[in-house]
């Protein structure tokens, strides 16, 4: 680098999926960007990694992980897997999705529909969920008075329920509690609505929070088809990073990845300098936006109880495991299929599915106090080969287990979803791990130009982490904005005239 | 053609997606402009905004649709996202013949692509400059000066290095034969092009083309589901369950097709 080269308005460290995108809106608001990220491949710890970088990735203290165990570390077609770090869903509709369409972004990768959402019961069956009012209306396992009641239910969560009756007094309520004691649900019905509709992670989980989740689930059905939620081609929230990423490159931003920051000198009060290890020439920056940036207290998320990330989302310790098989996992098909015969019809594959564990609904091992999600894809979403399967796992873990083992407290989840597999099934490969919360640090010092995200929780319902990400993307953005002195100047999130920049048509 | 019937609707073409790698400054940008605008811009602006660019490309009995999409920078400091290889079906290799070493940073190029690309992908090799090099042309020293700045690729934002006033003729540092004979071992197509004069450019495209297995990408993309790197998995037909969500958000419509 040679000149002004070296010189930006704002340098963002770290390739997450907020840092994305973030990078992704200030460099087509005008700002010259520079992202980096100490890791050689994008995405953080939403990363997407094939089979052989995953192996490198865990051979390496990380920060927020431990515990890593794993079967092998070899594997056929090692770079045909995109192993999701923290896999997650994405709504239809919501803030992830309008960012997506809005820059630009949902033109790089490919998406696909969840087909699938199972509950599993004690008795070692995976119930398919009834999603809709139609799935409801359809269903025969439900008697007239529980349909009755779910209806209603199901209308008063699709509505402005904020101001009803219904709701006063219950906001914290624990939300299983609230849809017994309110609705008159029965077990069966709060367990599917709480885990499997609303995606709860523990029966602690409060009233409102969860109702505004349902409703955002509830309004995303129907978009793209019957299931309200998508999964990004390529292991999803690393891919789509890697697409803000390129977003921000094609309006300017600079990309140096796999370098270790060795030091950021703050004393200029006009500016950071930023030395990179084994880079000629330090690089300078007015607002440096890092999660590691010292003694400065995060941009806050939303305080408003409908968004998907705000400042009481619970920050729990999760336990992981990605495990890969080679024959299906067997779905109980939807209601709607079984319609016109008597005898429901056989479980079948499926590309992707979720399977949702409630508390206590394994008969030996499992968790009692949270809830477990198996999140089933297979090669229509281009995250491994032809004829296998990936299984994700995860587990909340509510109480503080000083020596919590990924692999005693998933392994029983793991045997109950291949124990759904026509034949007995052993992986070939699987890997379990933790991911912790970040401390928070309690300073309000500022010093210099600087920004911080707050750390996604480790585990966030399963459709929320992307959504949640945009939401504070975009807190994160205009803080950087306000920093820049640029209020004035700059008018949106994302410029209005984006979405059509395919450039011209040969046509 | 019965393939493209088969499909689903006979009109569409081909979706193929081409992405093009080199040093900075070689000129990767205007060879693209030249193929689908059939322009040259001594002043071009940085490619902002542009996701990538289409271009469609007939051959007798067919036709492609390119997707062409720039590294926007990203190889500068080897941080070009593993999503930029994915499903290309085809890859132009810019070098500049008026600069030995981007010939080497070609072949560093080609190598990755075979590491990282989909294994049938086609690759073209493209000497790019050759007007600077041609004494035919009414090049003097100042428009060859100028033209090199031109063709900076402006995405990468990198200073123009200019070759400075020389005759024409000696600014050449890549022969020909060189980097053909480099080619044909390496199995690739090879042309030397000019952004500038449009020399050799709709040849590559066109030549690419010829070469790019559309009886695979059609069986690809009319199978249940997409494969990696066999590509086409976004070439217009609606999979089972795949989505695109800059349709007009409506429920998928059944085809069994």
């Amino acid at each position: 680098m040679n000149g002004d080269e070296g010189v930006f308005d704002i340098v963002v460290v770290g390739t997450g999926l907020t840092e994305s995108i973030t990078a992704a809106a200030l460099a087509k608001a005008g700002f010259k960007v520079a992202h980096l990220d100490e890791n050689p491949h994008y995405g953080a710890s939403e990363a997407s990694l094939s089979f052989d970088e995953l192996v490198t990735w865990q051979s390496a203290p990380r920060p927020g992980f431990s515990h890593f165990s794993r079967s092998s570390d070899t594997i056929p077609q090692p770079r045909a897997y995109s192993l999701s770090l923290s896999p997650s869903l994405i709504p239809s509709t919501g803030p992830l999705i309008d960012a997506l369409v809005a820059s630009g972004v949902s033109r790089y990768g490919g998406f696909r529909l969840l087909e699938r959402v199972c509950l599993y019961h004690p008795s070692g069956i995976a119930k398919p969920v009834p999603g809709s009012k139609e799935d409801v209306f359809k269903s025969k396992e439900i008697s007239l008075v529980e349909k009755r009641r779910l209806m209603r239910f199901l209308q008063f969560a699709a509505g402005e329920f904020e101001d009803k009756k219904d709701l006063e007094g219950h906001k914290d309520t624990p939300f299983p509690e609230y849809l017994r004691s309110v609705f008159s649900l029965n077990e069966e019905i709060t367990t599917a609505i709480v885990y499997a509709l609303a995606y709860c992670l523990t029966p602690k989980d409060a009233t409102l929070p969860a109702l505004h989740r349902l409703r955002r689930y509830l309004r995303s059905s129907g978009r793209y088809g019957a299931s309200p939620f998508l999964i990004g081609h390529y292991g999803s929230s690393g891919e789509i990073a890697q697409g803000f990423c390129r977003t921000a490159a094609v309006s300017g931003g600079v990309y140096i990845l796999g370098r270790r920051i060795e030091t950021i000198d703050s004393s200029d009060q006009e500016k950071h300098i930023i030395r990179l290890e084994e880079f000629p020439e330090p690089i300078s920056c007015s607002l440096l936006i890092s999660r590691s940036a010292p003694g400065i207290s995060p941009v806050p998320p939303s305080s408003e109880p409908s968004s998907p990330f705000s400042v009481s989302s619970p920050s729990l310790t999760v336990a992981r495991c990605i495990a890969i098989v080679d024959a299906p996992i067997l779905f109980n098909p939807p209601v709607e299929q079984s319609e016109d015969t008597d005898s429901p019809p056989p479980p079948t594959p499926s590309d992707t599915g979720v399977i949702v564990f409630p508390p206590s609904s394994l008969p030996a091992g499992g968790s009692a106090t949270a809830s477990a999600n198996a999140l089933i894809v297979g090669e229509g979403t281009m995250s491994c080969p032809r004829g296998k399967w990936l299984i994700h796992l995860s587990l909340p873990l509510v109480e503080d287990i000083d020596d919590a083992d990924p692999r005693t407290l998933l392994e029983p989840y793991l045997n109950a979803t291949l124990g759904l597999a026509a034949a007995p099934l052993v992986p070939l490969f699987a890997t379990y791990y933790l991911q912790h919360p970040t401390p928070s640090s309690e300073t309000n010092k500022t010093e210099g130009m600087k920004l911080a995200p707050t750390p996604l929780p480790p585990i966030l319902p399963l459709p929320d982490a992307g959504d949640a990400a945009a939401v504070h993307a975009q807190d994160l953005f205009w803080a950087a904005v306000k920093a820049m002195g640029q209020e004035s100047e700059v008018a949106a999130f994302w410029p209005p005239s984006e979405g059509q920049d395919d450039g011209n048509d040969g046509d | 053609m019965a393939d493209a019937t088969a499909s689903g609707s006979a009109d569409k073409s081909v979706q193929v997606k081409l992405v093009l790698l080199g040093e900075a400054a070689v000129g990767k940008s205007s060879v693209v402009l030249r193929f689908v605008s059939n322009e040259f811009q001594p002043n071009k602006e940085p490619t902002i905004g542009a996701a990538f660019l289409t271009q469609k490309c007939r051959l007798e009995d067919r036709v492609l649709r390119y997707e062409i999409w720039d590294t926007a920078g990203q190889e500068r400091f080897h941080s070009l996202a593993p999503m930029y290889y994915r499903n290309a079906q085809a890859a132009v290799v810019v070098f500049d013949v008026t600069k030995a070493s981007s010939l080497e940073k070609a072949k560093s190029w080609v190598k990755e692509l075979q590491r990282q690309a989909n294994p049938n992908i086609v690759i073209a090799l493209a000497g790019n400059k050759v007007d600077l090099v041609q004494a035919s042309s009414s090049s003097t020293g100042a428009t060859a000066t100028s033209e090199s700045e031109d063709e900076a690729d402006d995405a990468t934002a990198t200073p123009g290095e200019t070759p400075g006033s020389v005759e024409p003729e000696s600014l050449r540092q890549v022969p020909r034969e060189e980097a053909q004979a480099y080619a044909t071992e390496a199995g690739l197509l090879f042309f030397e092009t000019s952004a500038k004069t449009g020399e050799g450019i709709v040849e590559i495209f066109t030549e690419i083309a010829k070469k790019i297995p559309i009886e695979h990408i059609l069986a690809a993309t009319r199978g249940a589901t997409g494969r990696p790197g066999a590509g086409g998995s976004r070439a217009g037909t609606q999979q089972d369950g795949a989505v695109n969500l800059d349709g007009n958000a409506k429920p998928k419509e059944a085809c069994n097709c």
